[in-house]
């Protein structure tokens, strides 16, 4: 019962990842709500975010975002934490505690919901949720002493930018795309040139020659600059590309048996597992002189350490980018402005002292619980003890899981196009290229309408 | 054995009562703010203390000064809060707060406009000559009553401020002239719990 959480992790990624890889996104969902036990209560956030990213991927924008809101509360509710839960994953492990989400998906929750109600022609809702998280965004900044941690999205604040200018709001696209280099600067994923180009030629044209000096950015040396005509009509391809990274767990396990053997095991991220054995130090001569003297001894006595951490394990993507062509042979080629490998790495790295001493502590206090009930169990049979030691040993070993829970449906890399366009209605020819620069996959988005001064979201994903 | 029975009784339907999902009938103008979020009460607060304040001001006694019935249309209210709110419900209740004051004239919106051309349209071709209804015999509105919902957040961890703004106003269809701007604030404290059991 207590492992079921960790191994749910893996049960989920096995039956959703083909059919998501193969772009059945119904399927997949389909698959979810047919097996009750790849989620569980404590796995809420997790079962409507992962639904609601499906449904996005699958192009049906207002169930999306019935799931994406539902997640959204989700993560309010677990503002407060549970006591008893948090006492619970102390003794037994963190899979016992509601998955509260990492920072980085909640972004990416809000930034699928706006992209949802920009695509259902809904601006003022694509709004509220750039507003809903900017509420996050303070407050993560807020808690962040060090001022180190990731506690703005340059991407996210990017299509801030785009939303904002949709809705004639200029000043605050423009505060969105000051956000967006800021953020980008401070965080894992670096700045793209061509949006930094972008924001730089943008700014001193609406008069805020003062913001790149803030930025330290300075004026582009090629023609690489986005369309900047607040008032043009524009396609805007968002294209996914690569799986996205999974948590796998690395374990540390060792069992010293008294007046026997010593064995250690290292399981890396992939599964693989090396042992060493070798013979344990004797007992020493007292405990030899209790068992000639028939009282009992530590003979047979199992001291078990276990330790399960988390680790980020990545896939390699085919994909290098995309192109897009309207129609006039003149193809775009996109940009990448969220990588959520790195995110996921940084988030790691930044939590790793926090993972680690919750983990050693639980290990501690366990360990001392084990080492208890086998001194109540001993007998004077060594045989008998051994095996009661290595029971126990067994059952406290079940316990020490590490949390592997993330969104695993996020993608790798998340791609952006902006293509200016004429009023009217156009097909967009979308390419996938590798690192060779050969056309991986190639697909046509038909019958798109664009009216004046609107820019029109499409979704393309390669998961390759 | 009677014992044993009488301890069945006690406890079943306190587990029974345990487990049932509670329900009870509410006043529909009781307020009630569970999340402290934009909710019904804030919807009807608003939407028919603004309507008050509207109808009591002097662009509409001019109206009556000269025996006329001024006829009103509800147009976008636009959501620029931090919420999704459902500004069709404010609308409606706008609107009835209107219609019911008795001292305006009200056309429908522009979405339900479009549904009763489509029923002219059909009923030109399908109804008696006798009982179909003219196209082109709409009355024009003479104003439009348009508003914003705003909201600013002050929030530290589990703490927050929430102020609601809701900026409405009245303008005059034909001249562009506004007659009437109204405002009207809630400012919710909300405090959340830190833990729980």
């Amino acid at each position: 019962m207590f492992s079921s959480c960790a191994g749910r992790s893996l049960l989920r990624q096995d039956k959703i990842s083909d059919a998501v890889a193969e772009g059945d996104f119904l399927t997949a969902i389909s698959l979810i709500r047919e097996n009750d036990n790849l989620y569980g209560r404590n796995n809420e956030f997790l079962y409507n975010m992962d639904i609601g990213v499906l449904f996005h991927y699958a192009g049906k924008f207002d169930s999306s975002n019935t799931y994406l809101m539902r997640a959204a509360d989700v993560y309010d509710e677990l503002f407060a934490r549970s006591v008893t839960n948090e006492a619970a994953a102390i003794l037994v492990n963190d899979n016992i505690r509601p998955y509260r989400s990492k920072p980085y998906e909640i972004v990416h929750l809000h930034m699928f919901a706006a992209l949802n109600f920009m695509a259902m022609g809904r601006v003022d809702d694509a709004l509220v949720e750039t507003r809903r998280m900017q509420l996050h965004f303070n407050e993560w900044e807020r808690r962040d002493r060090s001022g180190n941690r990731y506690t703005n999205d340059g991407m996210f604040h990017l299509i801030s930018s785009i939303i904002y200018e949709q809705a004639g709001e200029i000043d605050n696209s423009l505060i969105s795309l000051f956000k967006s280099v800021q953020a980008y600067q401070n965080g894992p994923v670096p700045l793209p040139s061509v949006v930094r180009d972008y924001a730089y030629t943008k700014l001193v044209t609406y008069d805020r020659a003062a913001d790149t000096a803030r930025l330290n950015i300075t004026a582009p040396e090629g023609n690489s600059v986005w369309e900047l005509n607040p008032r043009g009509s524009e396609i805007v391809v968002v294209s996914y590309a690569g799986r996205g990274p999974v948590l796998r767990e690395t374990v540390w396990a060792g069992t010293y048996v008294k007046d026997g053997l010593l064995v250690l095991r290292y399981t890396d991220p992939n599964g693989n597992t090396e042992v060493i054995t070798t013979h344990a130090p004797a007992l020493p001569q007292s405990e030899y002189e209790k068992a000639n003297q028939g009282q009992p001894t530590r003979s047979g006595t199992t001291f078990r350490i276990k330790v399960a951490l988390p680790m980020v394990s990545t896939s390699t993507s085919r994909v290098a980018h995309f192109t897009a062509d309207p129609g006039t042979g003149n193809a775009k080629r996109s940009v990448v402005v969220s990588d959520i490998d790195l995110l996921a790495r940084d988030y790691h790295q930044d939590n790793w002292n926090a993972t680690l001493s919750r983990t050693v502590v639980r290990v501690i206090l366990r360990t001392i619980a084990a080492e208890r009930t086998k001194a109540q169990m001993r007998t004077d049979n060594p045989v008998l003890n051994l095996l009661l030691n290595l029971g126990t040993d067994v059952v406290t070993d079940q316990m020490e899981r590490a949390d592997v829970r993330n969104c695993f449906l996020l993608p790798q890399t998340i791609h952006l196009t902006r293509i200016p366009v004429d009023t009217g209605t156009h097909s967009v020819t979308v390419k996938a290229y590798d690192r060779n620069g050969n056309v991986i996959r190639s697909k046509n988005i038909d019958d798109i309408t664009v009216r004046r001064g609107e820019r029109r979201f499409v979704f393309n994903h390669s998961f390759y | 054995m009677r014992g044993l029975k009488s301890v069945v009784c006690v406890i079943l339907p306190v587990f029974l009562l345990g487990c049932a999902t509670k329900v009870s009938r509410v006043d529909t103008a009781s307020t009630i703010d569970l999340s402290g979020r934009w909710n019904d009460t804030d919807s009807r607060l608003v939407a028919e203390e603004m309507i008050e304040d509207c109808l009591n001001q002097r662009w509409l006694y001019s109206w009556e000064a000269r025996n006329q019935r001024p006829t009103v249309i509800v147009g976008n209210i636009v959501n620029r809060s931090h919420e999704h709110i459902n500004t069709q419900t404010f609308t409606r209740n706008i609107e009835r707060a209107l219609l019911n004051s008795g001292r305006v004239n009200f056309v429908a919106t522009r979405e339900d406009r479009e549904q009763l051309r489509d029923e002219r349209r059909d009923q030109a071709e399908h109804s008696s000559v006798q009982t179909m209804k003219q196209m082109g015999e709409e009355t024009g509105a003479d104003l439009m009553l348009m508003g914003t919902i705003n909201t600013i957040v002050d929030q530290e961890g589990r703490r927050a401020v929430i102020y609601y703004q809701v900026n409405m106003e009245l303008v005059e269809i034909e001249s562009n002239m506004k007659v009437w701007i109204g405002e009207k604030q809630i400012k919710k404290y909300v405090e959340r719990a830190n833990t729980r059991f």
